[in-house]
């Protein structure tokens, strides 16, 4: 019956309805009582003022919000471009690990002629220094001693 | 600049009085209330272009409100039940208790009965009774259903009723005292 009494201030309920709470409300001081109360607070709660500007205070919070509008853009962009820049730098790192890691070191004529082969560079096998492996014993400790181009002028000379 | 849509100032004119009320009514500060809708008008200049039906703005704007008010009321801790001798006492209200005619008395008194309602039956209360919206706006804007929104309301009345005949009880009892000694 609360529930009730309170579509029936608010009018929401059909018209037989409201008939039918009227003449009960005739007759139940307990119910006037309960309307008495819901109205009383209805009435009460709108007193409590809030407070009131004029058109022209709006006016002014409005530029001021164009103002801030204008800073949080700019951090905004700021954020943004602090974040693209991350993202690029650890591409960047990435790909290069990646080439680093995946791409086998060239071969040239040379190598090959001298049945010289440069091994392939894995995960598994990340070398120090280059790897050479030579196709006659009495060379295989030429790398110990002599540089690359050392290695390559001796090897053609061999070859030649 | 987004800020800059003719449309979007139409909306700010046209709301920012009316939603400063609603924050107003819900965290009872002004300088608070101003900050909220200064915040969520900041935050619907993002979406706006995307909205060209008028009661979407202001549903979405409601709703931008609301959830700055929940999260005001999170930070302050405010949201949680007291008993009536525990709630915050105002001082214009226990200053001039005794001179204030009875209807101030029962608008203070109402006041405080508002602080003792959970965030939801505060924001359906404060958008059916000052903004004057249907159950079915307030339930969009709040994200709940129709039923809830009634079902709320009605739970907002009845606990503030009950807690104003409390203290009217007690304000009675006090004058008998009074008037006994």
């Amino acid at each position: 019956m609360k529930r009730l009494l309170l579509d029936y201030l608010e009018g929401t309920i059909d018209s037989d309805m409201a008939q039918v709470c009227s003449q009960h409300l005739e007759s139940c001081a307990s119910c006037r009582d309960e309307l008495e109360g819901i109205k009383a607070v209805i009435s009460t709660a709108r007193e409590i003022p809030a407070p009131e500007y004029p058109a022209e205070f709006w006016q002014r919070q409005y530029q001021k919000l164009q103002k801030d509008a204008h800073h949080w853009n700019r951090h905004r962009r700021f954020v943004r471009g602090v974040r693209f820049g991350l993202v690029f730098a650890l591409f960047i790192s990435f790909t290069l690990f990646a080439w680093r890691i995946f791409v086998p070191a060239p071969t040239d004529g040379l190598h090959h002629k001298a049945g010289i082969q440069i091994m392939p560079i894995t995960l598994s096998n990340i070398p120090t220094e280059r790897t050479i492996v030579m196709p006659d014993e009495d060379f295989t400790r030429i790398a110990d001693f002599a540089s690359q181009e050392d290695q390559i002028r001796i090897l053609a000379e061999l070859l030649h | 600049m987004m800020s800059e849509d003719p449309g979007f100032e139409k909306f700010y004119q046209q709301y920012a009085a009316q939603l400063h009320k609603t924050a107003y009514r819900m965290v009872e500060n002004n300088a608070d209330a101003m900050d909220i809708v200064q915040e969520a008008f900041l935050r619907a200049m993002k979406g706006f272009p995307k909205f060209r039906n008028e009661s979407q703005v202001k549903t979405w704007l409601y709703r931008i409100v609301m959830n700055l008010c929940y999260d005001h009321f999170r930070k302050r801790k405010k949201i949680s039940f007291l008993p009536d001798d525990q709630l915050p006492a105002r001082q214009t209200a226990e200053e001039n208790f005794e001179e204030k005619e009875k209807r101030t008395v029962r608008v203070e008194c109402l006041r405080r009965s508002l602080d003792a309602l959970t965030g939801r039956q505060r924001a359906v209360f404060t958008l059916r009774i000052y903004q004057e919206l249907s159950y079915d706006e307030i339930s969009r804007i709040l994200g709940i259903r129709i039923g809830t929104a009634k079902a709320t309301y009605f739970q907002a009345v009845e606990k503030l009723k009950t807690a104003m005949r409390a203290t009217e009880a007690k304000d009675g009892l006090r004058k008998n005292e009074k008037v006994a000694t």
